[in-house]
């Protein structure tokens, strides 16, 4: 293009405009300059890749505790007790008349993570979502503020439009968990 | 007009360019995730600007682009993962919105437009102008919302933010046509009361 004319652009390589015109107009594509590109970019994303490694890395142990915080303060507000959502198993909490179980379910996201309450005749108390990566909106209805989760406990629950293979999901994880909390022998 | 005022006033990213729309619409519905994201924002606006006005001599022309969406990326995932390790309850409630920061115009068109182009100092004034200017912007949304939303519930939902939005950009617009230059007024004693109207 170098050397072209346009009728109706001003070229001209000088005045307060040639600094834009510079940018704004790659120049000639040689092997040279396409080897240049390509280096600046390769150095570019290499430092910006390795930055980024060790920052998550310096980061991780605080964002796992921050989670893992988060979620025992869920399961507080689940059962009224303290469970260490740190704690390795799916048995969580297990006495007389509360049984505690973590599972894993498949949602629309990829897998999501819940928790069940149960008193001893299997009879649901809650559940929560701790953790999820379903589509934020239609993730919503795993918020407990939502109450969706809450109508577990009547025992009648509805798919939510819009949302269903997200609510199936959790329905039929909620379905598996409670089962399995049934067959959980603890307690006297 | 000094050159952060010129970036934070006159090319305020929000009310005169309307860029960066879906943050200020999304995450206004209170000061709190206003403030947040305002802070993410500028985190990177500023850092991507200060970073390629520095290293603009050594970036070719034709990969510019790739080059300036690659540091914004950068910023944007140091913000998202410090959020997470040291804001992790404002990280539950918008890190969507951090995240997609990265395809925020604002802060590719301030990069092309002005870091790309200038020195490092002027680079910096005119990120923080901006940063400023669209922080203003989104505190005032954010402001609105959570104030009406007491007694209207609509003001927090997402059809409440366009309207309120709406609004203030008619404000904005109405403010920046006013002409704001100091004119004193003529005081009544020096006035002559010999006018033909009130002669008769």
């Amino acid at each position: 293009m170098r050397g072209h004319h346009h009728p109706l652009l001003n070229q001209s390589r000088s005045g307060p405009w040639a600094a834009h015109r510079r940018l704004v107009s790659p120049p000639q594509l040689t092997i040279r300059s396409f080897a240049a590109s390509c280096s600046v970019l390769l150095l570019l994303g290499a430092g910006a890749g390795g930055l980024l490694a060790w920052f998550a890395a310096a980061t991780q142990e605080k964002a796992r505790a921050n989670r893992q915080a988060a979620q025992t303060r869920v399961l507080r507000e689940l059962a009224g007790v303290d469970v260490d959502a740190a704690a390795p198993g799916d048995v969580l909490y297990c006495a007389n008349d509360l049984v505690i179980l973590r599972g894993v379910g498949r949602g629309y996201g990829g897998p999501f993570q819940l928790a069940v309450a149960t008193d001893d005749s299997g009879a649901l108390l809650g559940v929560r979502v701790l953790e999820h990566r379903e589509t934020p909106g239609f993730g919503d209805i795993l918020a407990p503020e939502a109450e969706w989760l809450g109508s577990f406990q009547g025992g009648e629950v509805d798919a939510v439009t819009g949302a269903t293979v997200t609510s199936t999901a959790v329905i039929n994880a909620v379905a598996r968990l409670a089962e399995r909390a049934r067959a959980e022998a603890c307690g006297p | 007009m000094s050159a952060f005022g010129e970036a934070a006033l006159r090319r305020n990213p929000a009310w005169v360019q309307l860029l960066g729309l879906c943050p200020l619409l999304a995450v206004s519905n209170t000061v709190a995730n206003a403030a947040g994201l305002a802070v993410a924002s500028a985190v990177v606006l500023t850092g991507s600007a200060f970073f390629i006005a520095s290293v603009r001599r050594w970036i070719p022309a034709d990969v510019r682009l790739p080059c300036f969406v690659l540091v914004i990326a950068t910023f944007t995932t140091l913000v998202h993962l410090a959020m997470e390790a040291y804001a992790f309850e404002l990280h539950q409630r918008i890190a969507l919105f951090v995240q997609i920061v990265v395809t925020n115009c604002m802060i590719l068109g301030q990069v092309e437009r002005v870091a790309a182009k200038v020195r490092v100092g002027r680079a910096l004034v005119d990120a923080l102008g901006a940063s400023a200017g669209f922080a203003a912007a989104i505190l005032a949304v954010g402001a609105v919302r959570e104030v009406i939303a007491v007694g209207f519930p609509l003001a927090a939902m997402p059809a409440g933010a366009f309207v309120i939005a709406g609004l203030l950009l008619a404000l904005a617009n109405a403010l920046a046509a006013r002409d704001w230059r100091f004119v004193p007024r003529r005081s009544s004693a020096r006035r002559s009361p010999e006018t033909p109207l009130e002669r008769q």
